[in-house]
Formats: C-alpha cells, sequence, structure tokens
C-alpha cells in the first residue's frame, strides 16, 4: 500500500472510536490508521519508530511486546525523558545506525507516525533498509508520512525516495497492496489534511515553512509493505 | 469582492488574535474575516443577520465611547428557530437589539435605509435559492446609500472546476440592479469554481463531529472541501443633482 488517507476512512475510524475526537491535527488520524491496523493485536513483537511518548504503545503494550526505537532528543516538541511507559522498552536510537542491541529479524511489526518525513534525504535508504533488517519474515511495517501537496500534479522527490527506498530488492519488502501513488501526485478534495487552524498553531513550532503551508494542503501517505 | 477566504489570510488573523486558538472550525475563519472588516467600526449601525449567539456582534456591541465617537448600535434578525442547529432562543447581549423576522419578509420592524452595515456569517447558504431574491433585497432596502453588505457563505467544493448553482445565484442575487450595490473590489470568483490548496477549509475533524447529526451529507463531506466565500458589496452614495452648488454654499 502505498496511498494518501482518505476522509471516507477517516470518517469510518471517527465512529470506530480510533480518532481523538477533541483533537484537530493530522496526527490523531495518523494514529487512528494505525489503531485499526494494529490495535487489536496479540503477543507480537513491535516497535515503534520516533514514538515519543507514544499514545499507541500505551495502548498495545499491555498486549504485546513493545519497543519505542526514539532518541528522545526533544525533536519537534517530542519528550527528551522516557517517558517510561508500562510495559515499552526504549532503545535511544536512530533507524539507519544498525544498531546491534536491535537484532535481525526481530519483530512482527515496525510503524511510525509522523516521523519518515523528517528523516534526512540521504539518509532514507539506510533508515528502511535498517527497518527491513528489524522485521520478521511476514512482518508488516506501516508508515504515516506527512507531504505538503500542490493543486496540480508534481513529481514530488520525497515521495519517489520513499518508494524507490522500500522496492530496493535487498531489503525484501513487498507492497501490502498494490501501490496507488503513481509518478505525479496532486490534492485531492477526498484527501485528509492537517486542519488549518493547526497549520496556524504549528508556525511558531517549525519556523520557515510558512508559504507551504498557506499554499498548499498537509495530507498524509500511508505505507504498508510485508517482509518476505 | 466576491472570493475565497485563504490560509494566508487565516494566518493574519490568527496573529491579530482574531481567532479563537482552540477552535476548528471553519465559523471561527468566517467570523475573522467580518471582525477585520470592522476593526475600526464605532458608532457604527449594523445589522446581523442570522446572527445566532451573535459571537462578532457581541463584541462590536461591547465598544465603549472612544475618541468622540459613539458605540455602535447593534441589531439582529433572526427568527431564533432553532434552524441548522442554531440556539432557539435570542441571547441576552448588552447592546443588541433582535428582531425576529428573516431577510426576504421585509419586516416594518427594520427602518429602511438606516444601516452602514448588514452582514452574515454561514448563514445564507441555508437560504433556499428561490428566495435569495427577496432575502438580499430586503438586505438592500436595510443599508443607507454608502453602507455595505458583508456576507461569508459556506461551500462544498471539488477537485475539477465547474459551475456552482449557489455560486450564481449569490451573484445574480446580488448584482440584480433594482438594489443599486456594487462589488467593493472587482470578483476573483469567476463562472466555474474548484478547490485551490490556498483556500482555508473546515477541518476534517469538525467535519467527521457533523456526521452524527447530520448524516445525509457525509458522502458530501467526504469527497469535497467546505469553503468560505465572502461576499462585500456597497450600496453606492446617490449623486445629487445640486450637490455642487450646495457644498459651493
Amino acid at each position: 500500500m502505498y496511498d494518501f488517507t482518505r476522509k471516507r476512512q477517516m470518517f469510518d475510524w471517527w465512529d470506530a472510536g480510533f480518532v481523538d475526537t477533541k483533537a484537530r491535527n493530522l496526527k490523531s488520524v495518523q494514529d487512528a490508521w494505525i489503531m485499526a491496523e494494529l490495535g487489536q493485536s496479540k503477543g507480537l513483537s513491535i516497535a515503534e519508530i520516533g514514538g515519543g511518548d507514544s499514545r499507541l504503545l500505551r495502548h498495545l503494550a499491555p498486549n504485546n511486546n513493545c519497543v519505542n526505537i526514539d532518541k528522545l532528543e526533544g525533536f519537534g516538541k517530542g519528550p527528551k525523558q522516557d517517558p517510561n511507559i508500562p510495559g515499552v522498552r526504549t532503545v535511544r536510537s536512530y533507524m539507519g545506525e544498525f544498531d546491534e542491541s536491535l537484532e535481525d529479524g526481530s519483530f512482527d511489526a515496525i510503524f511510525s507516525i509522523s516521523v519518515i518525513e523528517h528523516v534526512p534525504d540521504e539518509m532514507i535508504n539506510d533508515c528502511f533498509a535498517d527497518m527491513a533488517r528489524l522485521l520478521k519474515p511476514g512482518g508488516r511495517m506501516l508508515q504515516a508520512i506527512d507531504i505538503y501537496l500542490y493543486d496540480e500534479p508534481t513529481v514530488m522527490p520525497r515521495i519517489d525516495a520513499y518508494r524507490a527506498a522500500v522496492t530496493n530488492p535487498e531489503l525484501g519488502l513487498q507492497w501490502a497492496k498494490e501501490p496507488v501513488i503513481g509518478e505525479k501526485t496532486r490534492f485531492h478534495t477526498d484527501y485528509v489534511t492537517n486542519s488549518d487552524h493547526q497549520l496556524a498553531y504549528a508556525r511558531r513550532l517549525f519556523k520557515g515553512i510558512d508559504e507551504k503551508r498557506a499554499t498548499m494542503q498537509a495530507c498524509n501517505i500511508m505505507m504498508e509493505l510485508i517482509k518476505q | 469582492m466576491y472570493d475565497f477566504i485563504g490560509k494566508h489570510e487565516l494566518f493574519e488573523w490568527w496573529d491579530a488574535g482574531y481567532i479563537d486558538h482552540t477552535s476548528r472550525d471553519l465559523k471561527s475563519i468566517q467570523d475573522a474575516w467580518i471582525y477585520a472588516q470592522l476593526v475600526e467600526a464605532r458608532g457604527l449601525r449594523i445589522c446581523e443577520v442570522g446572527g445566532g449567539a451573535c459571537r462578532v456582534l457581541a463584541r462590536l456591541a461591547e465598544r465603549r465611547r472612544w475618541m468622540g465617537r459613539a458605540r455602535n448600535e447593534c441589531w439582529n434578525a433572526d427568527r431564533y428557530e432553532g434552524d441548522a442547529n442554531g440556539p432557539a432562543q435570542a441571547p441576552k447581549i448588552r447592546g443588541v437589539r433582535h428582531v425576529k423576522a428573516n431577510m426576504g419578509e421585509f419586516s416594518r420592524e427594520f427602518p429602511a435605509g438606516h444601516f452602514d452595515v448588514v452582514f452574515s456569517i454561514s448563514v445564507l447558504e441555508h437560504v433556499p435559492i428561490d428566495r435569495l431574491g427577496d432575502c438580499f433585497a430586503d438586505m438592500a432596502r436595510l443599508l443607507r446609500p454608502g453602507g455595505r453588505m458583508l456576507h461569508a457563505i459556506d461551500l462544498y467544493i471539488d477537485d475539477e472546476p465547474r459551475r456552482s448553482a449557489q455560486v450564481d445565484a449569490y451573484r445574480s442575487a446580488a448584482l440584480d440592479p433594482k438594489l443599486g450595490l456594487a462589488w467593493i473590489v472587482p470578483p476573483a470568483i469567476g463562472e466555474e469554481v474548484r478547490f485551490r490548496c490556498a483556500y482555508a477549509s473546515n477541518s476534517d475533524h469538525e467535519l467527521a463531529s457533523w456526521n452524527a447529526s447530520g448524516p445525509s451529507l457525509r458522502d458530501r463531506r467526504a469527497g469535497a472541501q467546505s469553503c468560505s466565500i465572502v461576499m462585500a458589496l456597497i450600496k453606492p452614495e446617490n449623486p445629487q443633482p445640486d450637490e455642487s452648488s450646495a457644498r459651493a454654499v
């Protein structure tokens, strides 16, 4: 799967109770997608990348073996201290460092929410290679990735870079469903977006992209692959 | 002016403090547009149409005397029948006079040619298209020469450019020559409309929260973006034939 989240899906997740109804941000919708996919899991080894004080891990930890792989450097207003979520082991590491304390083929599922878009271009390949390394055969990789889209169909280098990274044959990953995102992308009015109020608020948090926020729509890519 | 509200403007109003920072709905953005148009208003006669809780009108009514200029005189035309999730009772707001009438009824309680400003927020989209002519005629009747009409109107718009019956109807109702109204700035909305990424829109969370009370529009909400038209017209001053001689005296 390589697709954008649609409002139709979000409405279904809302009805199912997966969306924080008090929220107004894209992250709450991304959370809901992962909740819909993994929320019922039992007895799995699950790693979140850059989870911070993760709502998802809190939910998953009672029934699964959960690891939060996060340097906890306070990036993006994230926590600097271990949130000490009961039942969650924290590994202070970046994906792409191939940390030996994390064993090859040790996870049934690896996911991230609003993290991959912060990975520098030159680190994308290593980042995905490291995550693929950690998955068991049959393990699932789920990535919720923020992206700003234009009115007109446009080649988006980041979208190409993510696709190129995960389809590298050495990683042994396969799309869980045929990708929908093609060579060019544009915003469509049925896509889920971050709210304008959240964007207005976020200008204080991440400076320097106000023009992007004002003229583009902030959407969510859903990416799912299976380790062979 | 006949245009859509943009995110650039929204960010400016956010910084100016016109927007409730805890909100997530289009109404709060529409409120900010009206407020930005009237931020200097002192001593004006203002009529809101379908004000409901009268969020903006209340702020305009509470302004004290300032620099020798009087308070605003604030009226609200609202039947308070609980339409569109609005209140079923008039809120008591100091300085706001409620008249239980709809625009288009030509109620005698409103003095014609009395108002400097007639405005509405998220109301005109609820007026049936065949009643828009009377609605605009009534609002135009209330304005004094030189008075302004300001409307923020909800509209669902899609990916592809298309004609919108609503967009056409608001335009033709407002520009009926009998009303004598003129655009304050030339209209930006043309024959067809489509969503643009620079437009401000209602949050998906707000739309999702409406599905429970209004399930029939669920598919529309899922497929389109909920945006705001803004419309600003003026009733031009009637040129007096003897104006120049009167001034000379």
